[in-house]
């Protein structure tokens, strides 16, 4: 505990309260690369041990029960990180939502216009969402690991459009409960806010992409009954 | 024994308000030095986190007595209740001689109460009917 800077709470930067770019929590490719590594490592783990089982079954001419069962969930674990490959690798050819919001700075209270566009084609998106979120999100140590536990604490779907003139483009106004508990950022804890972009494409990976923002406190000059 | 209280009464103050805090001490061997500290900690799943806004420390130099100090409280983070994860502010005092800590709550907040994460809306999501 010390007397420093407090940053576990969003304030303004002195930048004007103009539109903002929402950025995504995290990028697909990351995630595909992560998993097409993981998969990687652990199919070639599992098949070096797999080798050698089979290996033994030739030489012994009898089938090494107790070890193909041993081996049987680590092999499951093996396909089916292999199909997350192929699924996120479809996903990467997906339209890319990009969204924007009205105000910088965002408060309890306030109403901002959240507008969304796409890069690429969205003749396969047959419907889509827009969802506000809210967030605890808190990490705790068990045993020797790091555990995280989210829960969503709001949750309210802004649109939800299966045009495709809708679908490419548009905006949507949103009022900011005047109660709502501002954005909360430390090493453990945090209370966060996104808007996720659900798409649905029929036969294939659908879109879904989570954008973050904050909610700052109320100004000191005003409560958030005054904000509009 | 020490004591600590809100000079007005009540324990529920708004972001940026000045409050006032009156400490009491009376003790057949009082402390030399209280030391008071204000800061807001988090409590429930996750490990806690914390960060103190103010501290002074009272010289007492007589076996019974009282003084008052004043602090202005920052726009936040305000005091909130969720499923797991709670914001709440206390002042910690601590008399030199005296082993036993004096915790006094309040609440940060534009509201009587810490924001109640539990009675927003959450819709449920069937992207898929």
């Amino acid at each position: 505990m010390n007397e420093s800077e407090d940053h576990s709470f969003p304030v303004e930067e002195g930048r004007d309260n103009g539109p903002q770019v929402l950025k995504t929590s995290t990028s697909r490719g990351c995630i595909f690369a992560f998993v097409l590594f993981f998969a990687i490592v652990w199919n070639v783990v599992v098949s070096l041990f797999l080798g050698s089982t089979i290996h033994t079954w030739r030489q012994q001419g009898n089938a090494p029960v107790g070890q193909l069962l041993f081996m049987t969930p680590f092999v499951l674990v093996g396909i089916g990180t292999m199909i997350a490959v192929v699924y996120l690798f479809l996903g990467l050819f997906n339209p890319k939502p990009t969204v924007v919001c009205s105000d910088q700075y965002i408060y309890p209270g306030s109403e901002i216009e959240f507008s969304w566009m796409f890069q690429g084609s969205t003749a396969r998106i047959s419907r889509l969402r827009l969802i506000f979120e809210g967030t605890e999100s808190v990490s705790y140590r068990q045993g020797t690991s790091t555990r995280t536990d989210s829960s969503v604490f709001f949750r309210k779907c802004l649109i939800d459009v299966a045009s495709p003139d809708e679908i490419s483009t548009g905006a949507v106004l949103m009022t900011i409960p005047p109660n709502l508990m501002h954005t909360f950022r430390t090493s453990n804890n945090k209370i966060i806010y996104s808007v996720r972009v659900e798409g649905v494409i029929r036969f294939w990976p659908d879109v879904s992409e989570q954008f973050e923002f904050s909610v700052l406190p109320p100004p000191l000059s005003s409560s958030p009954s005054s904000i509009a | 024994m020490l004591r600590i209280k809100f000079a007005e009464g009540r324990s529920t103050f708004q972001p940026g308000e000045k409050v006032d805090v009156l400490v009491q001490w009376d003790e057949s061997s009082p402390p030399e030095l209280i030391s008071l500290d204000v800061s807001w900690f988090t409590v429930g799943k996750g490990t806690e986190d914390s960060h103190s806004i103010a501290e002074t420390e009272i010289a007492a130099e007589s076996s019974s007595g009282q003084a008052t100090w004043a602090f202005t409280l920052p726009r936040g983070p305000l005091s909130c209740d969720g499923k797991n994860l709670s914001i709440q502010w206390r002042i910690l005092g601590e008399g030199e001689n005296n082993d036993e800590d004096i915790t006094l709550p309040f609440v940060l907040g534009w509201q009587d109460e810490p924001i109640d994460l539990r009675k927003f809306p959450v819709e449920e999501e069937k992207l898929h009917p």
